[in-house]
């Protein structure tokens, strides 16, 4: 019998590893027992570089926080959606890039403040300062899970090292997104720096992060003009929030930490129809004091998806 | 050791000397004629014997199993599968117009680069090994170590639902396992019923999902397969045919396909590499 249950466990371990072959996540094999060299089995367990999966233009609007009317401890709420002549400090369109690793590139996205052309605000290049290299893996190694697979944790966001992982996204993959609406945990004292050797500017700090689902049931209804949708879709609303940091903290925002980061994720296809990302404008500015725009402080930049392509 | 199962790894040790093992470079290379014969004449065997191991295989044909050997597969490009792929096609699951699921019918010949008296005594150890300490052959919750990647996501363990039990033939055997995910989310949740039958001197392993599962519990909505090892030239060469359907959860076909595609060749690699250490 044992040898019954042993060829048992080799036919498991095959229909296993074929069971993983047909998932969007391809499984990790065990390490080589000895060394790989061309053309052997082992090889095959070698990473590819990740592929761009989809290209999304989104519609964005910026708001000043102290001007959205009782707008700013509501999780993603949407100023011009409450009828309430919130000023929209800026607008324009920004596109955003996702990769087969989940991770995404700004590639694009200037905004025109105060709708004049000669005061643009280039936010793909404030966002993507520490935007992973898209053609390295370098989600590689350092991701890790949390709360029974539902939170996505990583040790590195482009060049900043986290320690303890920082939380990432939820998922990737929601099959059923009421198995996430209980989800309210801290992330306490989680150190950040540049990785020595890296370029971009050198940063040290320390944050707390707040992972949350708002609603894991809250309905989506595309801008007007929106070609990936019109009708409206449910989503899976959560947010991560920046807590007990210093205001106004450059570092913090260069560490891809802002004050708020609000996604509506939807669920399948997978799709981030709207981005809602709390922090102040000086930050963002690269805490340039000398811009005009360093004075507005706190603002809510609002990025509704348009159009979306697929690869 | 049951009698038919020593029966089985002496059978595979007879039936070839230990050879110097091959890259997969020169498998793929000096895959002939004479591999297609082999493997065409084990098919075509399988398909007028009972059980029906290849029954609802959509696009198994002996003669496909045959020109399989001719698809130069090397191992270490497996990541990306281009060229075994036989069928796909995308169709609605549901009344929801996202509700859909891609079907791929997928085979991939290689040899393993290890000779037959190899790997039928390396099995044989382990199975000794297996029966004299009570080890098994490969631990069911026994994981690949944690990389760092997404992949670490998909902690899956295996069940056994029905013990492999051979007939009182002694040459062909039945089983069932689950495939589920070790965390409460469910990403995969699979019931699979194992068929499996010797001929002659090579191994035929079918396996199939009972039922069809809907996204919220399982992203694979159902799989039907078949593994052949065959001992062809002082070497194993095997070969995998798959019909998978997959709930389609990136809106682009293509990107899709191409997802499923690079995920379908590193589990196929996986494979190979498993079949060709064996022991664990």
């Amino acid at each position: 019998m044992t040898s019954i249950r042993a060829n048992l466990k080799m036919l498991a371990r095959i229909i296993f590893a074929l069971t993983c072959a047909t998932t969007i996540l391809s499984c990790s094999g065990e390490p080589p027992k000895s060394k790989p060299s061309e053309g052997k089995p082992e090889d095959a367990k070698k990473t590819e570089a990740p592929t761009l999966i989809s290209r999304a233009r989104y519609e964005v609007r910026v708001f000043p926080l102290n001007d959205v009317h009782g707008c700013e401890a509501t999780p993603g709420c949407v100023p011009d959606s409450m009828d309430n002549g919130a000023l929209v400090l800026a607008g324009g369109e920004i596109v955003m890039e996702t990769m087969s690793n989940f991770s995404i590139r700004f590639v694009s996205g200037k905004v025109n403040v105060l709708n004049n052309p000669a005061l643009t605000l280039d936010l793909s290049a404030s966002l993507n300062k520490f935007a992973p290299d898209a053609t390295q893996d370098n989600m590689a190694g350092n991701i890790s899970s949390d709360l029974d697979n539902r939170v996505v944790m990583t040790k590195r966001v482009g060049n900043i090292a986290f320690d303890p992982p920082r939380p990432l996204i939820l998922g990737p993959i929601i099959q059923n997104p009421r198995q996430f609406a209980d989800i309210n945990k801290l992330y306490p004292d989680i150190a950040f720096k540049t990785i020595p050797g890296t370029s971009g500017p050198q940063v040290a700090g320390k944050a707390s992060i707040r992972v949350k689902t708002v609603n894991a049931a809250e309905k989506y209804s595309p801008r007007p003009g929106a070609t990936f949708a019109q009708a409206p879709f449910d989503v899976l609303h959560w947010e991560m929030t920046l807590e007990n940091a210093g205001s106004g903290s450059t570092q913090n925002v260069q560490a891809l930490l802002l004050d708020r980061i609000g996604f509506y994720w939807r669920t399948k296809p997978i799709q981030i129809p709207r981005l809602v990302l709390d922090t102040d404008l000086a930050s963002l500015l690269g805490g340039n004091s000398n811009s005009p725009l360093s004075q507005i402080g706190k603002i809510r930049v609002i990025m509704d998806a348009k159009e979306i392509t697929n690869f | 050791m049951k009698p038919h199962c020593a029966a089985l790894i002496t059978l595979l040790a007879l039936t070839s000397c230990g050879a110097p093992t091959k890259s997969a470079e020169s498998v793929s290379n000096g895959l002939g004629a004479t591999a297609n014969e082999r493997l065409g004449t084990i098919c075509v065997r399988l398909q007028n014997s009972e059980p029906k191991l290849v029954a609802g295989l959509k696009k198994f044909q002996p003669v496909n199993c045959g020109s399989a050997a001719d698809r130069k597969q090397n191992l270490s490009r497996t990541l990306k599968l281009d060229e075994p792929l036989l069928d796909r096609s995308t169709r609605q699951s549901g009344p929801n117009p996202d509700d859909k699921v891609l079907d791929v019918s997928t085979s991939m010949t290689v040899q393993l680069g290890i000779s037959f008296a190899r790997f039928a005594a390396q099995l044989g150890k382990a199975m000794e090994d297996a029966k004299k300490n009570g080890k098994p052959l490969f631990d069911p919750d026994k994981q690949p170590p944690l990389t760092g990647t997404l992949a670490d996501l998909m902690q899956m363990k295996t069940i056994e639902r029905r013990k492999l039990e051979f007939d009182e033939t002694g040459k062909s055997f039945a089983g069932a396992i689950d495939v589920v995910n070790k965390s409460p989310t469910p990403l995969i949740n699979l019931n699979l019923e194992i068929a499996g039958k010797i001929l002659e001197d090579s191994v035929a392993v079918r396996f199939e999902t009972t039922g069809s599962k809907p996204f919220e519990t399982s992203l694979v909505e159902k799989i039907r397969g078949l593994i052949l090892l065959v001992p062809y030239d002082n070497d194993v060469l095997a070969h995998l045919y798959v019909d998978a359907s997959v709930h389609q959860i990136l809106a682009g076909d293509k990107a899709m396909f191409d997802q499923v595609s690079r995920a379908l060749g590193g589990g196929f690699g996986l494979v190979f590499s498993g079949l060709a250490q064996v022991k664990p």
